[in-house]
């Protein structure tokens, strides 16, 4: 009887215990671009969350994706949609064809020093620029001085991001100059007159965003697809999420994660004053 | 090889295959833990870890006939003076408010993993660990008119820095441009605290001496950097001025004792790559 009793009151301890409150962990993976935003993003939400522990990994959307579908992760983050062999994984795994989220718009600036003399380019120039086929600003009617191209390193998203889509796939040249951040390419643009660089629409003082096919990046041509270098990034759940993982991604799209997104550099998915 | 000392990647026209025999071996080696118990009633339930690391590489190659690799400044000088620390905080009147945790790891030289080891099984929660001050290698060229943290810009522990520096009139300084920045604050255990949620710091001195120009200064860096460091001449045979060690340890303690005694809790800096580990290891509790 007493072993009894002992165990009831253990039983009634531990059900007590604060270690048993549960805590909501939700895990995110995938576009690398993306990782800064979704790291800031959680933890914004952690700070005002207690008890919710938010796991960001990177490794690009197709990882991303595939761990979604192996259901290894609540969130799968993405710089492009998903594609037909991927839906059908998702399919075959979880009978769903996934559910997407917009949470932000993503542009790129082309940055220049404002003493260079020219403020507008082609796409086709940039794409020359930066892979090394204009080396000279000559060719432009310009100084006979070598173009100084300036790139994020290896592991940044927007790395990967200007050479798919602006270099089309091409090297970046071999004498472009590696920085590890937007705030360091910026720094080398706005003291080297001949310096050229990219970066997110919403950094940058004392250096020009150049015009790209005579369209200036502001957010108002990025929300109308008038500025080229631009595209959506994108949450994917396999179902309708669970109530901390939407409550999450319900906070993302709302007023104060559209601020982050905003904050970052990216652009917010309402037309608002956020 | 660039002038930031970042290798670009290149395309290699050509197939390179290689055939080697590898050795594994499997061996034990401990972390030592000590601590000192803090006095304050509520405030000793959180806790600073000061670290070093006590192993080095061993034996190795021989250079010059000489295969044992000593490992004097990296890291049995940081050893010592985390020992020195102890016995100073250890005297009753020097008791801090908080806990502090005296951490000799060990794995260091083989990716850190003493420390990782000890932030998987940490003898108090980290999530109530403050900070971690880790010690690899000591001034030992000149005493010294300028301090920096590596590491400290992430943190509040910037604060706590500077108080330091102003008690001893040194100036905090950035770390040198001739140094890579981000390998100084990932080479060493302070990064795996970090990876853990732990605010935390490597001190070296400026390169402001009392005695030799900042040049000087330099090349002795370049100078144990290439013909010292990881080889088996990193040992007695090295002058170290001990003045310049006293003054670092003093520097040391100073830090400690300005993060141990005060209620204000280190944090990370918004944006930090180390922040979200702090807030997941405060929700989950561990």
């Amino acid at each position: 009887m007493l072993k009894k009793y002992i165990y009831t009151v253990l039983l009634i301890l531990v059900g007590c215990s604060s270690a048993n409150i549960p805590v909501a962990k939700i895990h995110i993976k995938g576009s690398d671009t993306m990782l800064i935003l979704t790291e800031l993003l959680a933890e914004e939400y952690m700070k005002t969350n207690p008890g919710i522990s938010i796991y960001v990994e990177g490794g690009g959307s197709a990882s991303g994706l595939k761990a979604l579908s192996r259901g290894e992760i609540d969130i799968c983050t993405a710089s492009r949609t998903i594609n037909a062999e991927e839906i059908k994984s998702l399919a075959e795994q979880f009978g769903s064809i996934g559910v997407s989220y917009i949470i932000a718009k993503d542009a790129l600036s082309i940055y220049i020093n404002p003493g260079l003399g020219k403020q507008n380019f082609t796409i086709e120039e940039i794409r020359k620029i930066f892979s090394g086929e204009i080396t000279n600003w000559n060719y432009f009617g310009l100084e006979n001085t070598k173009i100084i191209p300036v790139i994020r390193d290896i592991n940044s998203g927007t790395h990967s991001y200007f050479k798919q889509h602006v270099l089309e796939g091409k090297e970046y040249s071999h004498d472009a100059i590696t920085r590890p951040t937007t705030n360091s390419i910026i720094e080398i643009v706005k003291e080297n007159k001949y310096a050229i660089g990219y970066g997110g629409i919403g950094y940058g003082e004392d250096i020009v965003h150049a015009k790209i096919n005579g369209v200036e990046p502001t957010e108002e041509n990025v929300n109308n697809n008038s500025y080229p270098i631009s595209r959506y990034l994108y949450f994917y759940t396999v179902n309708t999420p669970n109530d901390n993982v939407n409550k999450f991604i319900q906070w993302v799209i709302g007023k104060e994660g559209q601020q982050i997104v905003k904050r970052i550099g990216y652009i917010p998915i309402w037309k608002s004053s956020y | 090889m660039q002038n930031d000392n970042n290798v670009k990647s290149f395309p290699l026209n050509k197939r390179i295959s290689f055939k080697g025999e590898f050795k594994e071996r499997d061996f034990i080696t401990s972390n030592i833990v000590g601590m000192i118990e803090g006095k304050d009633p509520v405030l000793k339930d959180s806790y600073l870890i000061i670290s070093a690391h006590y192993d080095h590489l061993g034996t190795g190659p021989a250079i010059a006939n000489d295969s044992i690799y000593n490992g004097v400044q990296d890291n049995a000088i940081g050893c010592a003076v985390l020992l020195e620390l102890a016995r100073k905080f250890k005297k009753s009147d020097n008791v801090p408010s908080r806990s502090i945790i005296f951490l000799l790891l060990t794995g260091e030289e083989k990716g850190l993993l003493g420390s990782t080891y000890y932030t998987e099984n940490p003898i108090a929660p980290l999530y109530k660990t403050v900070a971690n001050i880790n010690i690899d290698g000591i001034a030992v060229f000149d005493k010294f008119k300028s301090i920096t943290g590596i590491g400290i810009e992430y943190s509040t522990l910037a604060k706590f820095f500077q108080e330091a520096a102003n008690s001893m009139n040194l100036q905090v300084k950035s770390i040198p441009l001739n140094f890579e920045y981000w390998e100084a604050f990932y080479k060493s255990d302070q990064l795996a605290f970090a990876k853990a949620g732990i605010p935390s710091v490597i001190t070296m001195e400026g390169l402001d001496y009392d005695n030799i120009s900042t040049e000087e200064g330099l090349q002795k860096f370049k100078e144990y950097g290439e013909s010292v460091y990881h080889t088996p001449f990193d040992d007695f045979s090295k002058s170290i001025n001990y003045s310049a060690v006293l003054e670092h340890f003093d520097f040391l303690y100073r830090f400690a004792e300005t993060i141990a005694n005060s209620h204000e809790t280190p944090e990370w800096k918004s944006g930090s790559p180390y922040i979200n580990a702090r807030l997941r290891s405060l929700a989950e509790k561990k």
